[in-house]
């Protein structure tokens, strides 16, 4: 029993080159036969492993032939020229005086000159920061592909009308003309003064959401004919009086939407209305001015506050002071909720 | 003493070490030393192509040539030039069998063709022819370890780390390779008698 763990398979490699069947001692023989079929297949495995060690001596061994070695002699001196290149540029490249490696990092070209880099910058930055200038920028802000397509729409609408026009009214029509260009009269840019001077939170506007709805819905609203002659007078009016107003004239096309409301001093007669105006362009039109006096019968009650969504905004039109904004009043009238 | 011969005398290892410092003195040594030994191993392994066999013997040496830091020092050089002569007998073995498929019977004669290059005409070569077919049936782990331990001497020991297994692994199947062939070549009784009696008359 012992056997099988005094010898391992592999040895009877050693077995059968030292000793024939015969010469094997009896645990030996006890092992071998696990693995061969008897003492034949034994000396013949012996006499077949004698002929494998020497065959090598029976084989003709071949050798290299010298043109292989030349190749492989040229191949290595190319090679330790390239090496020998690439180790030169190495030590005098341009990366290599950079980033000397010899030296410490503070002694580094490449280092020292990040470093004065980024001061550089720093200095820069902070020479050129100023929070007060930034806060004084109004963003100017292109109008999204939807609003463009809304606007266009109501271009179209309008003209649609307006062609349906009778022949008798022509001279109407030309004054409709003219109240289409003083909409899109040139843009108003606010200033630093009025900014400051601006009384608007815009953080309180009520019911936002609702009041843009109806606005910016087209098919609320419709052009009345018959105001276009008063809107013409009333247009003649405001260049009259509102001579103070030096608008630029461009050849832009604008118009006007009135963005925000706010409500203040709401008593039972009279609601003052602050109410901001911004171009379709997302320019602020003339914002500290847009205050006027309204009715409080405009308004619904909802609960302890005015809702300013039920504005209409042809009624508030007719309190609107001049000098406001005659954007937002021409615009008031040119809507009328439906 | 000449400057060979110093080179000569340092170990495989050294030499790998001045190798990598583009000696090359030391490259000629190396090839020198194993050129041979791997083209005769490539030749067995490759159904005796002696073309292919020196091509891969010029590629193996142009791995050293390119990338001599691909050898470890830490290893034995003989078992790690071993171990990249094996594995290119392998993708060989592959490329191979993927032409067999295509075309077998191109494939087929041009072994045949190879194989049959020995004289039979003596016991001698017979021996030879027959154990080259019988070697040809074996896969290629069993033909490797055959050849390695038989034909090119290495050492158990050695062929363990060329194939990365235990020595215990490498023993038992150079045991199951011995009693395949001698089923195979077991008419072959009186070949080593013959050859030590060639031997002595050479």
């Amino acid at each position: 029993m012992d056997n099988e763990f005094t010898y391992d398979p592999e040895d009877l490699e050693r077995l059968l080159k030292e000793k024939s069947f015969s010469e094997l001692l009896p645990e030996e023989k006890a092992f071998v036969l696990q693995f061969v079929e008897n003492d034949l297949e034994y000396d013949s495995m012996r006499e077949t492993l004698e002929s494998l060690i020497a065959v090598p001596s029976m084989e003709e061994a071949i050798s290299p032939k010298a043109a292989t070695k030349e190749a492989l002699m040229a191949a290595f001196s190319a090679k330790t020229v390239e090496n020998q290149k690439e180790e030169r540029e190495e030590k005098t490249g341009f990366w290599a005086w950079l980033w000397n490696t010899n030296k410490t990092i503070l002694y580094r070209p490449g280092f020292q000159l990040a470093s004065l880099a980024l001061v550089l910058v720093s200095v820069f930055y902070i020479a050129t920061f100023s929070p007060i200038d930034r806060t004084a920028q109004v963003i100017k802000k292109e109008p999204s592909p939807k609003e463009s397509t809304a606007n266009e729409s109501k271009k179209e609408e309008r003209k649609i009308t307006l062609e349906s026009v009778t022949e008798e009214e022509e001279e109407e029509e030309e004054e409709e003309v003219k109240a289409i260009d003083l909409i899109t009269e040139p843009i108003t840019l606010v200033s630093e003064k009025d900014i400051e001077e601006s009384t608007l939170d815009l953080n309180e506007a009520p019911e936002l959401d609702q009041l843009e709805g109806i606005l910016l819905d087209g098919s609320k609203f419709e052009i009345e004919d018959k105001k276009i002659e008063r809107e013409a007078d009333e247009i003649e009016q405001i260049k009259e009086n509102n001579t103070k107003f030096n608008y630029q004239e461009t050849e832009s096309y604008t118009e006007i939407i009135i963005t925000d409301v706010i409500l203040e001093n709401i008593n039972a007669d009279k609601t003052t209305l602050i109410y901001d105006a911004r171009e379709t362009t997302g320019n602020m039109a003339s914002t500290p001015l847009n205050k006027t006096e309204v009715s409080s019968t405009m308004f619904s009650k909802s609960r302890n506050s005015l809702a300013a969504s039920d504005v209409s905004l042809s009624d508030i039109s007719i309190n609107i002071p001049i000098k406001a904004s005659k954007y937002s009043s021409l615009l008031s009238k040119l809507y009328t909720a439906q | 003493m000449a400057v060979k011969d110093i080179y000569k005398e340092l170990s495989d290892e050294e030499l790998m070490d001045l190798v990598k410092k583009s000696d090359s003195n030391a490259f000629s040594a190396i090839y020198d030393r194993y050129a041979k030994m791997t083209l005769n191993f490539f030749y067995k392994m490759l159904w005796k192509d002696r073309e292919k066999s020196e091509d891969f013997v010029q590629d193996l040496f142009m791995k050293i040539v390119n990338k001599p830091e691909l050898y470890n020092s830490s290893r034995p050089f003989k078992t790690w030039l071993f171990s990249v002569a094996n594995n290119m007998c392998k993708n060989e073995y592959r490329k191979a069998e993927v032409r067999v498929s295509a075309a077998p019977e191109i494939f087929a004669s041009a072994i045949t063709k190879s194989s049959n290059t020995g004289d039979k005409k003596i016991d001698k070569d017979a021996f030879i022819g027959e154990l080259d077919e019988a070697l040809k049936e074996m896969d290629q782990v069993k033909r490797s370890t055959f050849i390695m331990r038989f034909k090119q001497g290495l050492s158990i020991k050695e062929i363990s780390e060329v194939l990365e297994c235990s020595q215990g692994t490498v023993k038992s199947r150079i045991f199951y390779t011995i009693k395949h062939l001698n089923k195979k070549l077991g008419h072959f009784k009186n070949i080593a008698c013959l050859t030590l009696l060639l031997n002595t008359l050479i």
